[in-house]
């Protein structure tokens, strides 16, 4: 039996590593973290792995945001290091866009972990309050709060902008 | 135009998520590897782990990170832990429950150490911990915590008798903390991420000094070992190696020996002796005998074994609840003829045994409070304070 469930786990992993980098590099903004988050929560996974088998994604992904918002210590400093290597997939609107975006990529890597965690459920993953404290383990109204403060800080953290409403 | 926060906010939280390129086939495989041999130690531990935890206790209060404090008063009724005879049978068997406001006594001189609960030796009262991962110190007098999410590793000691806390950062995988037998030392060994070098760190949390040693470069990890933790031997100046080869990933890993090392990263000895050693516990005082986990003469399952040092002799198999396939129990010598040990999954059974296997007294330890599917705590070992 051992060597199915192995062997069904690496074929999950070797098919859905690259979807699981995309959100912890979401939450960290750091090709090492982001690989240390996903490699935690697989391996936490695969304790579980008959029970999920069926259904591994969500949970994998569940436990990776749950992880990157349970972390007791921020690290800034690795957000410094990301910000030495920006990123230029997108072709910026206006040379104004991108210092913009770049300082916006600064500050949402300031942010404390579960306020991020947050604005990365509701902006990258489209879930509603509801499903984003679901999957973070907290009360809708933490949800909403926590996200209020992250725009606030976002807005100090982007000083001279003028912006107008976020909606979140 | 002003730029709109929420569009911006989505483009960057979008392109942060297309920055990684899509990983080749080696790289893939690689993290699937890597997953799998955390998770299998994950279950190993876990397996310890929850034997240990239900050791303490549904009592105590949770506290703040790092936070320490005695647990509430006495509960009604009796102070401290009630011990029940429930079984007039062959073995002895007490079942502990109560108010746990003083150690919990095993046999004269040993009790129970706790970890997520910290055994205060100067209070005698355990002390609760909110951290997933809290190591004790076998003197009481330090707890270290552990994040296993960080890719910078992180320690945090406490000094339970003043509160003070210091944070210890090593650039690199670490495995199992494991203090030393006098609670001076903590062992920390260090995979960095590149290379298949071990690193043994040691922090004397009195001094705030660390030191670090490589293993001479014949010893890989993933080549000469598969799970490369060292551990304390009792004399408290060397450190244990298992030396262990995969032969398929279905399979426990197959050991090969023990190299010891001296505290300034000499190979010092080797031992003909074909397991993994839990700690400087697992070892007899006189130095004979050692329980390790091995694998069954076929190699197909791993088994907890009583060997003799010098010869490698598997003097027998140690009765163990498997958990997961793997064997749920930890050990701790308590003399050269007996020693007690930890088993069980929902309900841990402490057993004192002596060397021929017989069942001297058990004891039925109080129900654990069983943490998140994450959780993952380190071992519970009786202590002699």
């Amino acid at each position: 039996v051992e060597p199915t469930v192995e062997r069904e786990f690496t074929d999950f992993v070797v098919a859905r590593t690259h979807a699981l980098l995309r959100v912890a590099h979401a939450l960290t903004g750091d090709a090492h973290a982001a690989e240390d988050l996903v490699q935690q929560a697989l391996a936490k996974a695969f304790l579980h792995w008959r029970r999920i088998r069926g259904d591994a994604e969500p949970y994998v992904k569940r436990i990776i945001y749950h992880d990157s918002a349970s972390r007791w210590r921020r690290r800034s400093h690795r957000a410094e290091t990301a910000m030495a290597d920006p990123p230029d997939r997108h072709v910026p609107d206006s040379a104004q866009d991108t210092a913009v975006r770049l300082q916006l990529r600064r500050a949402l890597l300031e942010l404390p972990p579960r306020q991020r965690a947050v604005l990365v459920l509701r902006y990258l993953e489209d879930l509603s309050v509801d499903e984003t404290a679901d999957i973070l383990g907290c009360r809708p109204g933490t949800v909403a709060s926590q996200a209020s403060r992250a725009l606030v800080k976002l807005r100090e953290l982007v000083p001279d902008t003028d912006w107008t409403e976020a909606r979140r | 135009m002003s730029p709109n926060l929420d569009h911006l906010i989505r483009q960057v939280v979008h392109d942060m998520a297309s920055e990684p390129a899509s990983p080749d086939a080696a790289t893939r495989t690689r993290i699937a590897r890597a997953a799998l041999a955390a998770g299998r130690r994950r279950r190993r531990q876990r397996t310890v782990t929850v034997a240990a935890s239900v050791a303490l206790v549904t009592t105590l209060a949770l506290l703040t990170p790092y936070a320490l404090r005695p647990t509430a008063g006495p509960a009604p009724g009796p102070a401290g832990p009630v011990v029940t005879p429930t079984s007039p049978d062959t073995t002895p068997t007490q079942e502990i429950t109560g108010a746990l406001d003083s150690p919990i006594p095993l046999v004269p001189g040993w009790v129970v150490l706790g970890n997520r609960r910290v055994l205060d030796a100067t209070s005698g009262t355990y002390l609760s911990v909110s951290d997933d991962l809290a190591f004790a110190s076998p003197d009481g007098r330090w707890a270290a915590f552990d994040n296993p999410d960080q890719s910078v590793k992180s320690i945090r000691i406490v000094d339970l008798q003043s509160g003070d806390s210091k944070d210890y950062t090593i650039p690199a995988s670490v495995l199992d903390p494991q203090w030393s037998p006098d609670g001076s030392r903590l062992l920390l060994t260090a995979i960095p991420k590149s290379g298949t070098g071990i690193e043994m760190h040691l922090i004397d949390p009195a001094t705030g000094a660390v030191t670090t040693q490589d293993l001479p470069s014949s010893f890989r990890a993933g080549t000469d070992c598969v799970y490369c933790a060292l551990t304390w031997l009792p004399n408290g100046s060397e450190v244990a190696l298992t030396l262990a080869h995969n032969v398929n990933e279905g399979r426990p890993e197959q050991p090969d020996g023990i190299q010891l090392f001296t505290l300034d990263g000499q190979p010092s000895r080797t031992l003909p002796v074909l397991g993994r050693p839990g700690g400087p516990g697992a070892w007899s005082p006189d130095g004979r005998h050692v329980v390790v986990t091995g694998v069954t003469s076929d190699g197909t399952r791993p088994e907890e074994h009583l060997v003799e040092v010098a010869t490698g002799t598997v003097v027998r198999v140690v009765p163990s609840t498997m958990s997961d396939g793997w064997p749920s129990m930890s050990v701790s010598w308590i003399d050269s003829g007996r020693m007690i040990s930890f088993e069980g999954s929902t309900t841990v059974v402490a057993t004192l045994r002596s060397i021929d296997g017989t069942a001297i007294q058990q004891w039925t330890l109080p129900n654990p409070i069983v943490g998140p599917d994450h959780r993952w705590p380190a071992p519970t070992l009786a202590t002699r304070l």
